[in-house]
């Protein structure tokens, strides 16, 4: 959900671009963080976590924990809460374990 | 690899000043701050500052923290964002990460103000999406103007957790409500009484115990807890919300300050471990100093102070004295003896007393103030109780009307005949605390004046509901009058509305629709075990059966069960671990030993060591060992 | 704490756990203690890569390893305790004609000991271990049948059923002197009282020099910083335990995921010293990236260090001191002391209940060889 009308900031938001979240098309601002694109579009499950696969969120915010490790352009492990969102990106929730690029 | 007289770790408050007063003396002064810009918790913080004018009080946080990087650049400070220090190295260097790079810095001297980290709360399905820190949240909300639900609880009744709730109504979310699990509110009782007449309840001695949904937080289960802080069977009762929030406290975040070697100490006073410093923020290590959060929990005017005084010793350090600074330093001490009296100073004044070795000073009884409440015409209304570090009511008088006195956790005292009910300490309190009230309007109506900061403001001629301290709504109440005070905040109206002379005491918020209290829907039965260590997926009843066959230490439990060998290092666990280690060895946690922190505070791609430019690319091709071989 | 046993065992990381185990469980020698300063696994063998390997270049240690591997891989059926063992292989590449040499002189010497390692081609590695970039390799020495386990869990296993047996284990309990009569050893004083004993088993590790100071012994053994690191977890991807003696370096995947990675410092002098410098990352990661490209984005979460405790030959010291025969050492396992417990465990057994060792000849392991010039040849194949 995103903050349309604030009394005391104005978010300066960069441009409009598309990226796609586990196969699904989804509209975020460029700059902002993976996070804040996905939670402005809902989506509140970033990860499933590493034994149990319990659904994870996002929750230290500044990049110190491993709640919203995800898949980005193929690659594991992907801090969606320090990561700007960029065109086109391949996001996807990331499940248990990552793994490396080529194998 | 980087030369730097001061180095300063950190670009909140603490670092910035730090940075100044280095800089101010001439020595080469670098910042290195995680984050893109400087700030530190000041670039979240949307409402104004307390403290006096020398602490920018009235500021809004954001704003003090763009002015202070104003300075710093001014000031040719060289500052590096977006950089990480991973670690303090014996042979003087320090590692960071930008970007891709890793490299070194080889300061003279180093200033440490990380800040402090959030504290968390374990419960049955704590970690479920829908639980968040009060700070996380805080930067997805006023950073990236996103927020993850519209309906909240707030745990903990705080500064932070009552800040951070009226923010997010600010915001546009609803709070249900705040609970807090000792038996009074530990923030201001500024910042709770702006929430309450918002109609947000505070359940004093209450806690979430539990939380439960589909993938995530749907509801959350609300319990009287007793003496002992243990729930109290049958009392409990749920609510529907998309998100809870743990405001439950902050702990320093030392982990480069043990890194480096620097001795450490628990002082409950300052919120957990902390190194050892002495009243020159100089840490046992003769070449490091530390300042703010990092020092201590605090505020960040505190923080300022602190900053100033490490940032000038490090530099009188590297000048070997060459600057007399002694009236500078003498300023800076009064001032935070200044900061730390009152009943919401005295805490830190403790703790650093611990700390320095000092005889404990006495906990002094407060007694709270009675509101100003003047008989007739427009004047204003001070309901400020507390003798907080505050004073922007009385600076933006033009009339001399409000006082404080050189001590600024005084009581404002009004002198009603100089007044001349022009507002501007309405529009200055960043308490909100201020009121106008005009019992002259009309035979009937009074109009009371009310600080504004949500959206969407009502507008001239709106009739609506007038709230009571408590948030019921009492009487039907009509907009006057939508006003600025432009010199004093760009952002804060001014909203006047008439209700009937005789509500002219209660009324203190105005509403559209009448607002209506959360319903109560039915509870379901927790998950049977929590979750401790979120990066390993260890619970609470694994934890329990390893103490239980006699690993003891958080270094024993850690090594049977992973937990904080994850990815965050035991910065969600550790305190939680220890926590249920000193309450199954019946001690305080002081006792009990916290984990060795080793480099890198920041998990670093294989790929940025290697190509790392510290050390000269190495060929391969033709093997020959490095350094001369082993 | 008890007042009297008749032996005390003096550090509780592998050694001294497999000590407790073999005397009490294996030996009927129940009236046992053991003093540990920290808790279990402490010292060098919590921070170890619990690797294991029959891919040695002298006898007496291959035979060593093979009883070695076979005690750990039936370490759940005798302890109950599941140790993670797992058979992941040891290769170990070669870079030039001199290292192919070598490794076939020592494939044929183990060979003759049983021990299946053979000589694999770079195709033959891309099969065993993807990961690696083969394209400079030409070829290496590979043994299936080594493997690691995990520490811990070992000494965790050994302690409880030692502990079932009756041998008491005290922790957070420090040595701090002893009591002599003639050249007997009759007392171990501790930071918790005083314990009379027959004998003392000197299984302190790094610190096991200041345990021979105490009695005024001069043991010949070094403490020296072994710096480590580990990645965050990935799927598992990667069998075998490599180690590169040309590039000075060694890795594993672990059973979690996490990649473990360690070498021997360049120029590193003997000291206590476990801190981390910054040198090591970017030395390790380099050939870390170098070894294994697809690894280079993972990331690094943890370095530590642990202490090596090096003789002048490499080689353990084992039994009984001269100056005081019922002070036995078992100290000096440089980098492979994880994977010699079980043997060591055994050789202590059976010196003190048998008074002779059958398991295999201790000659190499008795501490005159440094006096008498005895010492045999450096064992080549350590990183
Ligand atoms: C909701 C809320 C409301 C508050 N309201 C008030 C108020 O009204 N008045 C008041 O006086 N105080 C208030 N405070 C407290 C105040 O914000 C803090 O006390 C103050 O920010 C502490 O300053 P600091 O410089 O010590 O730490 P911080 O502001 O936390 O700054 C520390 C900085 O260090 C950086 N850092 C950490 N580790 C590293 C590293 N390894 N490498 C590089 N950089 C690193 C962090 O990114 C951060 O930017 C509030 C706090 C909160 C959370
Ligand atoms: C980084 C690293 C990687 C390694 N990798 C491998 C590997 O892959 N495979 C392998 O086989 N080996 C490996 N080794 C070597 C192996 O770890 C050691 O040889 C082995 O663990 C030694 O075990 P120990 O029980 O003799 O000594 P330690 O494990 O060091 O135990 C000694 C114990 O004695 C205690 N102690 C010391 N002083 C006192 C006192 N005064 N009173 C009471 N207690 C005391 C200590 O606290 C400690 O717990 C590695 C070592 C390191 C450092
Ligand atoms: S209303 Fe104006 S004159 Fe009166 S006290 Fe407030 S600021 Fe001063
Ligand atoms: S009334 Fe004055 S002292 Fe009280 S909070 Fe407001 S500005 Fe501060
Ligand atoms: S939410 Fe903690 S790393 Fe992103």
């Amino acid at each position: 959900m995103r903050i349309e009308k604030h009394p005391i900031l104005d978010f300066a938001r960069g441009k409009k671009v598309k990226f796609t979240f586990d196969g699904r098309e989804i509209t975020g601002h460029e700059g902002e963080t993976i996070t804040a694109a996905l939670v402005a579009a809902g989506v509140l499950t970033l990860s499933k976590s590493i034994k149990l696969e319990r659904p994870r969120g996002f929750f230290c915010g500044i990049g110190r924990c491993s709640s919203c490790y995800m898949v980005v352009n193929g690659v594991s492990n992907v801090r969606a809460c320090v990561t700007p969102l960029e065109k086109g990106m391949d996001v996807n929730t990331q499940v248990g374990r990552g793994e490396i690029a080529s194998c | 690899m980087l030369e730097t007289d001061v180095l300063i770790i950190g670009g909140g408050p603490a670092g910035m000043c730090a940075a100044i007063e280095a800089a101010k003396l001439g020595v080469k002064t670098t910042v290195v701050e995680d984050k893109d810009r400087l700030g530190g918790q000041l670039v979240k913080q949307t409402h104004q500052f307390f403290g006096s004018e020398k602490h920018h009080a009235g500021v809004r946080g954001i704003d003090i923290g763009v002015k202070l990087a104003g300075e710093c650049s001014d000031l040719k400070v060289n500052a590096l964002t977006n950089t990480t220090c991973t670690g303090i190295f014996d042979d003087g260097s320090v590692g960071c990460l930008r970007g891709e790079e890793f490299f070194l810095i080889h300061p003279k001297r180093i200033v440490i103000a990380t800040g402090a980290y959030e504290n968390m709360l374990p419960f049955p399905d704590c970690d479920l999406p829908g639980v968040y820190g009060a700070g996380g949240l805080q930067t997805l909300m006023n950073v990236d103007g996103v927020l993850p639900g519209k309906t909240y609880l707030m745990v903990g009744a705080g500064n932070i957790g009552l800040i951070v709730s009226y923010q997010l109504m600010q915001a546009g979310a609803e709070v249900v409500a705040i609970v807090e699990a000792l038996d009074r509110v530990g923030g201001y009782e500024v910042h709770a009484a702006k929430v309450k007449r918002m109609g947000v309840p505070i359940f004093l001695r209450h806690t979430v115990t539990h939380v439960s949904g589909d993938g995530k937080v749907e509801r959350a289960t609300i319990s009287k807890i007793d003496g002992s802080f243990k729930p109290v069977p049958g009392s409990e009762f749920t609510v529907s919300v998309d998100a809870v929030c743990l405001a439950v406290g902050l702990s320093p975040l030392i982990e480069l300050i043990a890194q480096a070697g620097c001795e450490t100490r628990y002082i409950p006073e300052c919120a957990g471990h902390v190194a050892v410093h002495d009243s020159n923020m100089r840490t046992s290590l003769e070449h490091i100093f530390v300042a703010g959060d990092a020092s201590g929990i605090e505020e960040a005017s505190a923080a300022m102070v602190e900053g100033r005084i490490a940032g000038l010793h490090a530099a009188l350090d590297v000048t070997h004295g060459k600057a007399d600074s002694n009236e500078l330093l003498r300023e800076f001490d009064s001032q935070l003896d200044e900061l730390r009296t009152g009943p919401f100073g005295q805490k830190a004044r403790q703790g650093k007393s611990k700390l320095w070795g000092l005889k404990l000073p006495p906990d002094e009884e407060f007694e709270e103030a009675p509101p100003i409440i003047p008989e007739s015409g427009k004047k204003p209304v001070i309901e400020c109780p507390q003798n907080i570090p505050c004073n922007p009511c009385a600076v933006s008088c033009p009339t001399e009307s409000i006082t404080i006195g050189d001590n600024i956790t005084n009581f404002p005292v009004l002198d009603q005949g100089t007044c001349n009910g022009c507002g501007n300490c309405v529009a200055a309190c960043p308490g909100l605390a201020v009121f106008l009230v005009n019992r002259d309007y009309s035979d009937r109506e009074a109009e009371i004046t009310i600080p504004w900061e949500l959206t969407p403001p009502p507008e001239k001629g709106d009739k609506g509901y007038a709230l009571d301290r408590t948030g019921v709504a009492i009487c039907p109440a009509t907009v006057t009058k939508i006003r600025r005070v432009k010199k004093i905040d760009k952002k804060r109206l001014l909203v006047a509305f008439t209700v009937p002379l005789d509500k002219a005491d209660e009324a203190r918020h105005f509403v559209i629709v009448e607002p209506k209290g959360a319903e109560k829907i039915e509870t379901l039965p927790p998950a049977d075990d929590i979750i401790i260590c979120r990066c390993e997926d260890v619970t609470q009843k694994e934890i329990l059966d390893c103490f239980n066959s006699g690993y003891k230490s958080f270094d024993e439990i850690k090594r049977y069960l992973r937990t904080g060998m994850g990815p965050c290092q035991g910065k969600t666990c550790q305190r939680l671990i220890l926590g249920i280690l000193a309450r199954e060895l019946k001690t305080h946690v002081s006792e009990l030993a916290p984990q060795t922190v080793r480099t890198p505070m920041k998990p670093t791609e294989l790929e940025i060591y290697a190509s790392s430019k510290e050390i000269e690319p190495w060929d391969f091709e033709n093997w020959q060992p490095p350094g001369g071989g082993h | 704490m008890r007042k009297t046993a008749k032996v005390v065992i003096i550090g509780a990381g592998c050694t001294g756990a497999a000590a407790a185990y073999q005397l009490a469980v294996k030996h009927g020698e129940k009236d046992v203690v053991m003093v540990e300063k920290d808790f279990l696994a402490a010292g060098a063998t919590g921070r170890c890569g619990g690797g294991m390997r029959q891919q040695w270049s002298t006898r007496g240690n291959i035979r060593l390893a093979q009883r070695s591997i076979s005690a750990f891989k039936n370490f759940q059926d005798e302890t109950g305790q599941d140790c993670e063992f797992w058979e992941g292989g040891y290769l170990l590449p070669a870079w030039n004609e001199e290292m192919v040499e070598h490794h076939h002189t020592n494939i044929k010497l183990q060979n003759e000991e049983n021990v299946p390692s053979r000589f694999v081609t770079p195709e033959e590695i891309k099969d065993i271990a993807p990961i690696l970039d083969t394209t400079r390799m030409l070829g290496g020495a590979y043994c299936p049948t080594d493997g690691k386990a995990n520490p811990f869990l070992v000494v965790k296993g050994w302690c409880e059923r030692a502990a079932d047996a009756g041998v008491e284990i005290n922790v957070r309990t420090e040595v701090t002197g002893f009591k002599t009569s003639g050249d007997k050893v009759t007392h171990v004083e501790t930071s918790r009282g005083t314990i009379e004993c027959e004998c003392v088993i000197n299984a302190a590790g790094g610190h096991s020099g200041v345990i021979g100071k105490m009695l005024g012994l001069d043991l010949p053994v070094a403490p020296e910083r072994h710096q480590i690191l580990v990645t965050e977890p990935v799927k598992h991807c990667h069998d075998p335990m490599v180690i590169d003696l040309r590039h000075n370096i060694y890795f594993s995947q672990a059973n979690h995921g996490s990649f473990i990675s360690g070498h021997t410092d360049y120029g590193v002098q003997s000291s206590f010293n476990i801190r981390n410098n910054w040198q090591f990352p970017i030395q390790l990661s380099r050939k870390l990236c170098y070894l294994a490209p697809p690894l280079k984005r993972l990331k690094v979460v943890r370095i530590w260090a642990g202490l090596y405790t090096m003789t002048p030959d490499a080689q353990p010291i084992i039994g009984p001191t001269p100056e005081y025969p019922n002070f036995l050492n078992a100290i000096g396992f440089s980098g492979h002391g994880f994977m010699l417990s079980p043997v060591t465990g055994t050789i202590l057994a059976e010196l003190i209940t048998q008074g002779k060792v059958t398991v295999c000849p201790i000659q190499e392991f008795d501490i005159r060889r440094f006096k008498d010039g005895t010492a045999g040849t450096r064992e080549a194949n350590v990183v």
